[in-house]
C-alpha cells in the first residue's frame, strides 16, 4: 500500500502544528488510516506519546540528594586529607634525603665550616669557568661547520613551530569555552 | 524565573538551601527524563540524583544565556546515554527477559472515576515504556524531549548535541518504530486470545 503523503503528514510535526491539512486532505486521511495498519498504528503511537504522563519522583527526593552530597563532600574530603598526607610525607622522605649528605656539617667546628665552605665556593667557581669555556669552544667549532643559512632557517623553523604551538592554545581555549 | 537565576547564582556561591531549591522545582522532569530512559524506577531515582550532583559540581560552567532546565535535562540525557551504553556490555542475568520489567511506580489508580480507563490507560503507558526501551540510547532520547518535553528540534539538537537534520531523521525513524512495536504487540495480544477459541465478552 501507498502511504505517501499520510505517513509525511503523520510523521511530520510542521504539518501537524504549522500547516493545517484541507479537508479534502484530512478526509483523505481518514480514510486512509482506516484501510492503513501501518499508518493507523503511526497515528496511535503518536497520541500515546504525547497523552503519556509525567511521573515524579518518590517523596523526600530532595532530602535523599542532600544526603547523597553530604556522603559525596565527605569522600571528597577523604581524598583530599589522604592527597595532602601523602604529599606531606613524600615531602618528608625528599628534604631528608636532600639532606642527608649535609648531615657531617652538622657536626664541625665554626673553623672548620667556613674552611669547607671557602673550598667548596673556590671548587663551584672552578666548574662553572671550565664549563663555560667549554661551551664556548663547542659553539665556536659548530658556528664554523654549520653555514649562515642554516641558522636562519632553524630560527625560523623554531619560530613557526612557537607560533602554530600558541595558536594551538588559542583554538584549544576557545573550544573548552564553548563545550563550557 | 528571576528567581531561579538568584538560586543559581547563589548556589554557585555555595549555598546549598538555594540549590536545594532548584531540585524541588526540577526533580520531576529530571526524575521523568531518567525513568523513561531507564525504564526501572531504582535506576531513574539513582540517575536523577547523580545528574544533580553533576549540576552541581559543574553550575560554574553553566552558561545563563541558556534555560536552565534544557542544561539540566542535556547532563540528565548525557548521563542516562551513557549508562545504557555501559549497561549493553554487563548484562549477565539468569532471569527470563521481562520478568521485572513492570514498572511498580505507574500503576493502575482502582479509584479512579473510570478504572477501565485507567486500566487502559495503564497498558498504553506500559506499552510505551516497552517500545521505548526497544530504541537506540540517543533515539530514546530525543523522542522524550519532544513528546514529554515539547522540545523543538533545534531545542534536541542543542542538548544531545547533534545537528537538527540528524535530529529529524532519529525522530523518523524512531516515531516508526514505536508505531511498528506497538502494532506487533497489538498483534500478538490478540494472537493469545486465540486457543481459548472465543473472546472474552
Amino acid at each position: 500500500m501507498d502511504h505517501r503523503p499520510y505517513e509525511d503528514w503523520l510523521l511530520n510535526d510542521d504539518l501537524q502544528q504549522q500547516i493545517a491539512l484541507t479537508s479534502e486532505q484530512q478526509r483523505d486521511l481518514r480514510v486512509h488510516l482506516r484501510n492503513c495498519a501501518e499508518c493507523s498504528a503511526l497515528e496511535h503511537a503518536n497520541f500515546m506519546l504525547r497523552s503519556s504522563k509525567t511521573l515524579p519522583p518518590v517523596d523526600g527526593f530532595g532530602l535523599r540528594f542532600r544526603q547523597r552530597l553530604d556522603e559525596q563532600r565527605s569522600i571528597q574530603q577523604r581524598r583530599a586529607f589522604f592527597g595532602w598526607f601523602m604529599l606531606a610525607i613524600v615531602s618528608l622522605g625528599g628534604l631528608i634525603w636532600l639532606l642527608f649528605p649535609f648531615l657531617p656539617y652538622f657536626a664541625m667546628t665554626p673553623s672548620q665550616l667556613s674552611g669547607k665552605l671557602i673550598s667548596n665556593m673556590v671548587y663551584i667557581t672552578l666548574m662553572v669557568r671550565a664549563l663555560n669555556a667549554i661551551l664556548f669552544t663547542f659553539l665556536s667549532v659548530l658556528g664554523s661547520l654549520v653555514p649562515l643559512y642554516v641558522w636562519m632557517l632553524m630560527f625560523v623553523l623554531i619560530g613557526g613551530l612557537g607560533l602554530l604551538w600558541s595558536f594551538s592554545f588559542h583554538k584549544t581555549g576557545k573550544i573548552f569555552q564553548t563545550s563550557a | 524565573m528571576n528567581d531561579e537565576i538568584a538560586w543559581i547564582i547563589q548556589a554557585r556561591q555555595g549555598n546549598d538551601e538555594a540549590f536545594a531549591r532548584l531540585v524541588e522545582q526540577y526533580q520531576t522532569p529530571v526524575f521523568n527524563l531518567c525513568y523513561r530512559m531507564l525504564g526501572e524506577p531504582e535506576s531513574a531515582e539513582d540517575a536523577a540524583q547523580e545528574s544533580f550532583l553533576r549540576a552541581y559540581q559543574n553550575l560554574t560552567r553553566y552558561d545563563r544565556q541558556r534555560p536552565f532546565a534544557t542544561w539540566l535535562l542535556s547532563i540528565a540525557a548525557h548521563y542516562c546515554i551513557d549508562r545504557l551504553r555501559k549497561k549493553r556490555f554487563v548484562i549477565f542475568s539468569m532471569d527470563v527477559e521481562g520478568e521485572n520489567d513492570e514498572a511498580p511506580m505507574e500503576l493502575p489508580d482502582p479509584g479512579a472515576i473510570n478504572p477501565e480507563q485507567e486500566v487502559v490507560r495503564y497498558e498504553e503507558q506500559t506499552q510505551i515504556q516497552a517500545a521505548l526501551k526497544m530504541l537506540d540510547a540517543t533515539d530514546r532520547a530525543a523522542v522524550i524531549l519532544r513528546y514529554w518535553y515539547d522540545f523543538s528540534e533545534v531545542e534536541i539538537a542543542e542538548t544531545l548535541k547533534l545537528t537538527v537534520s540528524a535530529v529529524k531523521s532519529r525522530l523518523h525513524r524512531a516515531r516508526k518504530a514505536v508505531a511498528r512495536i506497538i502494532m506487533d504487540n497489538a498483534l500478538d495480544t490478540r494472537v493469545e486470545r486465540t486457543p481459548y477459541g472465543s473472546p472474552a465478552l
